[in-house]
């Protein structure tokens, strides 16, 4: 259809230079009068006469251009702007109305919105700022009997495992709880928070610091020292004033000086996703850190998650198999905490404790429900104040369409105002 | 077949087109040549013509040149594009089967 040649440009010309086209209609039906009225001038009239007549017998030149305007139907667009118009006029004119419609909408939307954030970022996205997280794999003791199933691993245990095993290219392990210590600065002390970590933390995950550098694997070989950690943006950022020359100052936690060796990038949170430590120390200074237990020689406290980057080519289930043959070791030579234990090893995106990992797919449907039915919930409250409203209308749309609105044209203005609220 | 005045519609939208076939003519000189050719019979008004014109352009069958009359006036010439002449031919053909079926049904008494 070759039509469109034409008609594109005339819709497009239409709807931009409508003053043009609406003067070029102005004239084209003046030119139609100058002619009426010549005719009736040669046939004997005086040219007044004439005038009279022939606009007489024009009519309505304004229902006339009406008309053109309604062939031209790029009227669509124009009806638009004026429906969204007239609905803001009426939306200001009861303020009532529109408040309680808008709250109404917003809770739903809002709620909506907080809680798929929340659970997204909770069960469905890896830590970021690290590299390549789709190779990064947690490993797992997994008890043979009993309640946990799986359980983090104890210090010793992991270095067993970091020292003898031939899958992964780096294991690091980092403090599962968050630790909390006094930081003593200007005079008063507050508590931040703090997260012990393998020497190759840093460089097994990729992550290279703002400032500064990360640890380095001989850091965290003997207990009490060195006194090193590494700062997290947002603390360096808030506390420290983004202090440019923060490296190798000293920062008195628990008492003990520590030196800053450097700052994490502000991409970089941390390997859980949902707490953010303030800064991060070598696991080596335990006891300074977090006094009380040794838990640097206990197989028993089982206190650190140990995060791997598998090398290439080794399939998770290699290295399930592989690792289960260095867990009979340990549980030979140490029968009375690592009897019949095995490992398991999954990918590392948010919640990842293996027996809850098969809750994460119901989860999100259970979730996605229950969005789903706030939203309905929501929109049939709105649904109901719009009806309330309506009736009071059935007056002013029936004028409309006594001027001449056809019923789609109704039904559009009213749309668009629904619309124009959820704006 | 539609409303009836669909009917009216097309007629007139055929009668445009056939007298834009023979050569480019403003909205005036239109309806004037129409009244002409059919004796007086057929009085274009302009509150049909108009309309018809702009819609006729709107689908492409037409299309719009402003140039000088005789008389030096400005005016909005019209031209049948070549879809307009196709579809006039199809429309021409409708009618001719139309209107003598019609004329069967009415001779028969």
């Amino acid at each position: 259809m070759t039509r469109w040649i034409y008609k594109l440009p005339l819709r497009l010309r239409s709807l931009f230079r409508n003053s043009r086209v609406e003067r070029e209609l102005s004239d084209e039906l003046r030119f139609h009068l100058e002619q009426l009225t010549a005719q009736k001038v040669a046939k004997g009239m005086t040219p007044e006469e004439a005038r009279y007549a022939a606009l007489r017998e024009l009519g309505g030149v304004e229902q006339i251009k009406e008309k053109c305007r309604d062939m031209r139907r790029v009227n669509f667009v124009q009806d638009l702007i004026q429906d969204i118009g007239y609905g803001l006029r009426q939306l200001r004119r009861n303020p009532g109305f529109t408040a309680v419609a808008v709250i109404t909408l917003a809770l739903g939307i809002g709620v909506n919105t907080t809680i798929f954030t929340f659970v997204s970022t909770l069960l469905l996205n890896p830590p970021a700022g690290v590299e390549e997280p789709s190779e990064l794999f947690a490993l797992w003791n997994r008890l043979p009997h009993g309640e946990p199933k799986y359980v983090q691993q104890s210090y010793p245990d992991y270095v067993y495992y970091r020292d003898h095993n031939s899958d992964f290219a780096g294991l690091l392990a980092f403090s599962s709880d968050p630790l909390d210590v006094s930081w003593s600065t200007a005079g008063h002390s507050q508590l931040i928070e703090g997260q012990l970590v393998s020497g190759n933390f840093f460089s097994v995950l990729g992550v290279r610091p703002l400032l500064g550098r990360g640890f380095l694997p001989e850091e965290d070989q003997t207990p009490g020292m060195p006194a090193v950690i590494v700062l997290s943006h947002s603390f360096w950022q808030q506390k420290l004033g983004s202090d440019p020359a923060v490296v190798g100052k000293l920062l008195t936690l628990n008492g003990h000086k520590f030196t800053v060796v450097g700052v994490a990038p502000d991409n970089f949170k941390g390997i859980e996703t949902i707490l953010e430590p303030d800064f991060w120390a070598p696991i080596a200074m335990q006891h300074e850190i977090h006094p009380g237990d040794d838990l640097l020689s206990s197989r028993r406290s089982y206190w650190v998650y140990a995060v791997g980057r598998l090398r290439a080519g080794v399939t998770p289930t290699q290295a399930v198999a592989n690792m289960d043959v260095l867990a009979g070791q340990l549980a030979l030579a140490h029968p009375e905490s690592n009897k019949d234990w095995g490992v398991a090893v999954t990918p590392l995106t948010g919640v990842y404790a293996p027996e809850f990992r098969g809750f994460v797919a119901p989860l999100m449907i259970l979730l996605m429900v229950v969005v789903g039915l706030i939203l309905l919930i929501a929109c049939a409250n709105a649904a109901n104040l719009f009806l309330a409203r309506a009736s009071e209308r059935s007056r002013e749309m029936a004028i409309r369409a006594a001027i001449g609105a056809s019923r789609g044209r109704l039904t559009r203005q009213v749309l668009t105002e629904s619309i124009l609220l959820s704006f | 077949m539609g409303k009836p005045s669909d009917l009216i519609q097309g007629t007139l939208d055929l009668l445009i087109l056939k007298t834009l076939a023979l050569e480019p003519m403003h909205g005036w000189g239109i309806a004037q040549r129409i009244g002409q050719v059919s004796k007086d019979v057929l009085q274009v008004h302009q509150g049909a013509l108009y309309p018809a014109l702009h819609r006729l352009e709107q689908n492409g069958w037409i299309k719009a040149k402003w140039a000088d009359t005789e008389n030096n006036r400005r005016a909005k010439y019209y031209l049948l594009t070549a879809a307009g002449r196709k579809y006039m031919e199809s429309e021409e053909a409708n009618w001719k089967r139309l209107s003598s079926a019609i004329g069967l049904v009415l001779e028969m008494s």
